[in-house]
């Protein structure tokens, strides 16, 4: 069986990425402005570095077997859930451009088709429902605007 | 003994009764709703009290905020989805009491628990708010920085086996709180332009993210494997007894106990509420706790902490409002605000002028603290008089409200022209340089530790010409 690298060094490696991209777009910030944010990062860094170093050491003496157990994180366990991420994130996009309760809809009937429901009535009558309760009590009782 | 059935008249009136059911229901379902928590549901739910009595009005308010912070633990139970952000340390135990089939005893544990913590803050409120008033008034920037090193100190418990990732996520996180304006300076910092984001990441939406979209992508997840239930034993589904039995009251009422005081002096605090409360409860009960490998994985102990410690942070945080009229958490800066508006003052007024309104909905016997010395107990001859302690909170309450100001004073100031200008009493000799259009009033200078822009000002001293530019500055009477 082929060893695999273990999980947190994926983990290190984003957590760089991350540190790394705030610590670019955290140098157009005034300088006293910026020092504690750089701060954190540095302690990041540091801490990234730790536990890298740790795990490439505990992931050596470990066998090809005992690596494929502790690798809960796999691309099969997570493909729905990120589906439903992006869907998620094209809602949040759709948002401003679309209002409330036309993304919304989409939404709900976006995430029901991807749970596998059919029937058009539901896939009708949810939204509908849910949006015009929703419309009743924030926007006319409430006087919310959820546009 | 006729003031307290004076109050027991208002207390238990049918507008008042009614008013507190409908309360109580509104509450929990705004704050079992996630996106809505009870400063939402508050301030929502305030129009609706423009036409009630000021006892009938502050009394279903309250019953909101009560109410919507338990309201929060249902989700948190039953869908590891916290409703509102003080029932998030109550989300992991609890959910997972109901995977083992025990949604019932979650949510029965967590019903409790919170009366007793809601129950417990009142009393506090009632009897001892004059010295845990006190209290609130000691904490300085040094006290705030170590609650919060304190606060950090929490993720060492809530790591699980590696701490190291639990530093690094906490360390994270607090990369992403420094999204916003520069608390010290105001300088945009992570902003890319967007002016929504100037306000910082809120705890609302930060919430949302953390617990209701990963929970709905692990149900998803969970759907596509073939598994439709949320409990891991299909037949068990949402059994369990609904209140606990005596031998788990025994097991989590020393976690209640230390709980409630942890809850209330929580509360107490200006700036710190329910979701703070709930977590510093949550660690405390862990450390102390003889399992605390339970904890994360159903202890009716994690539950207990938490839930009574944001319910006592209700009463807590209504202490430095009504006595100082200092809000302790934003849910009470929203029911400063709609006091106001029934025609009620925070601070000690709200104890002589309108006492009967005031205790209708909090605490009677808070007459023992408040009369001045020498004074008739009949209520009515209150009004006027004011105890030492009472002036010394008048002072004290002028002066916060001046340095709550400062803040947005230092951002307004811009549009001030170039000259010296100090600000507030507290500024001994240090001067604020002002840059921008317009000319600096001259009452401004001549009263240089006595002004406070006026759209500042306590309602009291609004005056008519407020909008006049040349009048923006004005003494402030201490």
């Amino acid at each position: 069986m082929k060893k695999k690298l273990h999980q947190d060094i994926y983990i290190s490696v984003i957590t760089y990425i991350f540190t790394a991209v705030m610590f670019i777009l955290g140098r157009n910030i005034k300088s006293a402005a910026r020092a504690y944010p750089f701060l954190i990062l540095g302690l990041i860094t540091v801490l990234n570095t730790i536990l890298l170093i740790t795990t490439i050491i505990k992931s050596k003496k470990m066998s090809a077997e005992e690596l494929d157990a502790v690798n809960t994180i796999r691309w099969s366990n997570i493909r729905h859930a990120m589906l439903t991420f992006i869907i998620i994130a094209a809602y949040v996009v759709i948002f401003d451009i679309l209002g409330y309760f036309i993304a919304t809809a989409l939404l709900l009937v976006g995430m029901m088709l991807l749970l596998g429901v059919r029937d058009w009535i539901v896939l009708v009558f949810i939204p509908v429902g849910l949006l015009a309760v929703l419309y009743y009590f924030f926007v006319m009782k409430l006087h919310v605007p959820l546009m | 003994m006729s003031q307290f059935a004076a109050v027991l008249s208002t207390v238990f009136s049918g507008e008042v009764m009614l008013a507190i059911a409908i309360g109580t229901l509104a509450g929990m379902v705004i704050g079992a709703m996630p996106g809505l928590s009870a400063t939402m549901g508050v301030a929502l739910l305030t129009p609706l009290t423009y036409t009630l009595s000021p006892s009938a009005a502050i009394s279903m308010l309250a019953a909101v905020y009560t109410s919507a912070i338990y309201g929060g633990s249902i989700t948190a139970c039953l869908l590891h989805t916290p409703g509102t952000p003080a029932s998030a340390a109550t989300a992991a135990d609890g959910y997972a009491l109901t995977k083992q089939g025990q949604g019932m005893k979650a949510i029965g544990i967590s019903t409790v628990c919170s009366m007793i913590g809601g129950t417990i803050s009142a009393i506090a409120l009632l009897l001892i708010s004059e010295p845990l008033s006190r209290i609130s008034l000691m904490f300085t920037p040094a006290e705030y920085m170590l609650l919060g090193l304190f606060g950090l100190t929490i993720i060492g418990s809530l790591s699980g086996d590696n701490l190291l990732k639990g530093l690094i996520a906490g360390a994270v996180g607090l990369v992403i709180a420094c999204i916003g304006l520069d608390g010290m300076s105001g300088v945009p910092r992570y902003v890319f332009g967007i002016t929504r984001l100037e306000s910082g990441i809120s705890m609302v939406p930060a919430m949302i993210g953390m617990f209701s979209i990963s929970q709905a992508m692990i149900i998803t997840e969970d759907l596509f494997k073939g598994k439709s239930l949320i409990v891991d034993d299909p037949s068990s589904t949402l059994k369990g007894r609904v209140l606990p039995t005596a031998k788990e009251m025994k097991r989590i009422t020393p976690t209640v106990i230390k709980s409630t005081i942890i809850g209330i002096f929580v509360g107490i605090l200006p700036a710190a509420g329910g979701d703070i409360g709930s977590w510093v409860g949550y660690n405390n009960a862990k450390k102390s706790s003889k399992h605390p490998e339970e904890f994360g994985h159903g202890s009716i102990e994690g539950i207990a902490a938490s839930e009574t410690a944001n319910n006592a942070v209700t009463g807590g945080a209504l202490i430095p409002l009504l006595t100082l009229g200092i809000p302790g958490s934003g849910t009470a800066a929203i029911m400063l605000g709609s006091l106001m508006i029934h025609g009620m003052q925070p601070g000690p007024e709200l104890f002589t002028k309108q006492a009967v309104q005031t205790h209708g909905h909090s605490r009677p016997a808070d007459f023992q603290v408040c009369r001045p010395r020498g004074a008739r107990t009949d209520v009515h001859s209150l009004p006027g008089d004011r105890c030492p302690f009472h002036d010394r909170l008048l002072r004290y309450q002028q002066q916060h409200f001046r340095c709550l100001c400062h803040g947005v004073f230092r951002a307004a100031r811009l549009s001030f022209p170039k000259g010296e200008y100090r600000f507030g009493s507290g500024h001994s000799g240090r001067n604020t340089k002002l840059h921008g259009r317009e000319k600096l009033p001259a009452n401004a200078h001549s009263q240089p530790r006595r002004c406070t822009p006026l759209y500042f000002l306590p309602p009291d001293r609004h005056r008519p010409d407020r909008h006049d530019p040349s009048r923006r500055f004005l003494p402030v009477p201490c």
